[in-house]
């Protein structure tokens, strides 16, 4: 049997698309029409079971983990943890090709040389330096006796500083040392950062020495 | 769009993170919502909800305020879907047939044991039937479905969202209810 062309605006209806005319012909039709008045039905408890779908629930941990990912704090902080790990990983391959250039003897030949008179230069550079300052307060000073007293006595003292730099070894021991107190201090960095972090990456996330 | 929702939407613009976490918190279910609905796997929705939210606020400076946020929102979300979608090629058990030298869709007539209109049942089960008959629809249909009944879009906007002509939205949404009312009857085309 074929169905009643009216079946076509049904939906409409419920909808609440039909215009005040168009919707008052349609209930007049129902009131008469069976097969329409049952579909209406039928799509009255559609309309209803749709209503009635509920809504997923995303898991608690959705809002962080997007926000891990869209605030600018957080988007700074990965960069800056990116730049470190580049940063680290660049100067550990650094300082392998140095300490394997350095056990070469060649290299450690003409590295020495070369490091001694770095230190030479440095040396001579930091006592010109240091006279210059010293003259130019003695100057100012206008020849007080107790102003040039000090230049002569700084004098000395910035010799024997000077002195000490240029001995070989002394450059590599302070880089050495400036590494280690590096490498100290950022092992010694505040812990509550690295757990909070752990928290945050939910747990499984390693967090690298260098990560800032 | 909400006066609300606007303002928070500026203070994105300028940066105030308060206003982030915000806008996260109002739309996040909504979005994982249509998003769970499309690929009807919890894993890949919140990965769709996650990248949905990068790129609105990554284009967030772009965007044109008299347009409704929403309907943006989901027609990023949709996209994402849809290529995911497309790339795992899933497939959704449907419940319609298409000839392929005509091109019309019929019915499958699929037995459905939970929907017989004497039954009473508590809310859940309700509920759940709900979920079930929606969830029974093929993925272009339930999406359109979705967007209207749950997210309360109008035509306009899915049609905008899913970026199809207005009468195909129709027609989709209509012969989906059309669906779900043989369904409900108990009947099949």
């Amino acid at each position: 049997m074929k169905p009643c062309s009216e079946n076509e605006r049904l939906q409409a209806y419920l909808d609440g698309e039909l215009d005040a005319g168009a919707e008052s012909s349609l209930r007049r039709h129902l009131a008469g029409c069976v097969e329409c008045a049952e579909e209406l039905a039928l799509y009255e408890r559609v309309f209803a079971s749709l209503a009635l779908t509920p809504m997923p629930e995303p898991p608690p941990h959705l809002t962080e983990r997007i926000l891990e990912r869209v605030l600018p704090s957080q988007v700074r902080r990965r960069w800056m943890r990116a730049l470190g790990w580049g940063y680290g990983v660049a100067a550990a391959g650094s300082l392998a090709a140095s300490v394997a250039l350095l056990i070469q003897p060649g290299p450690r030949g003409w590295i020495g040389v070369l490091g001694v008179e770095a230190s030479q230069r440095v040396a001579q550079a930091t006592l010109f330096v240091v006279d210059s300052l010293a003259m130019a307060v003695v100057h100012m000073a206008g020849g007080l006796t107790l102003l040039q007293d000090v230049g002569l006595r700084l004098s000395p003292v910035s010799r024997a500083v000077s002195t000490l730099l240029a001995r070989p070894g002394v450059d590599v021991t302070l880089a050495l040392a400036t590494l280690a107190t590096a490498g100290l201090m950022v092992w010694l960095r505040p812990r509550e950062l690295r757990s909070s972090r752990r928290r945050v990456s939910g747990g499984g996330d390693h967090v690298g020495l260098l990560a800032l | 769009m909400d006066q609300d929702d606007a303002s928070v939407i500026r203070r994105c613009r300028e940066g105030d993170e308060r206003a982030y976490r915000e806008l996260v918190r109002r739309f996040q279910r909504p979005v994982y919502a249509v998003a769970f609905r499309m690929l009807r796997s919890s894993e890949d929705a919140e990965d769709i909800t996650q990248e949905t939210f990068v790129r609105v606020f990554r284009a967030l400076d772009r965007y044109d305020p008299t347009r409704s946020f929403e309907a943006w929102l989901f027609t990023i979300t949709t996209r994402l879907g849809i290529d995911l979608i497309r790339r795992r090629k899933v497939r959704p058990i449907s419940l319609t047939r298409q000839d392929p030298q005509t091109g019309e869709e019929s019915t499958l007539d699929i037995e459905d044991p939970g929907l017989g209109p004497e039954e009473t049942t508590s809310h859940a089960e309700e509920e759940k039937r709900a979920k079930d008959l929606i969830d029974s629809l093929p993925a272009h249909y339930r999406i359109v479905v979705m967007l209207r009944h749950q997210q309360d879009l109008s035509y306009e906007e899915i049609a905008e969202v899913l970026s199809l002509p207005l009468g195909t939205v129709k027609a989709r949404i209509h012969r989906a209810r059309a669906l779900l009312k043989n369904r409900v009857g108990g009947t099949s085309e």
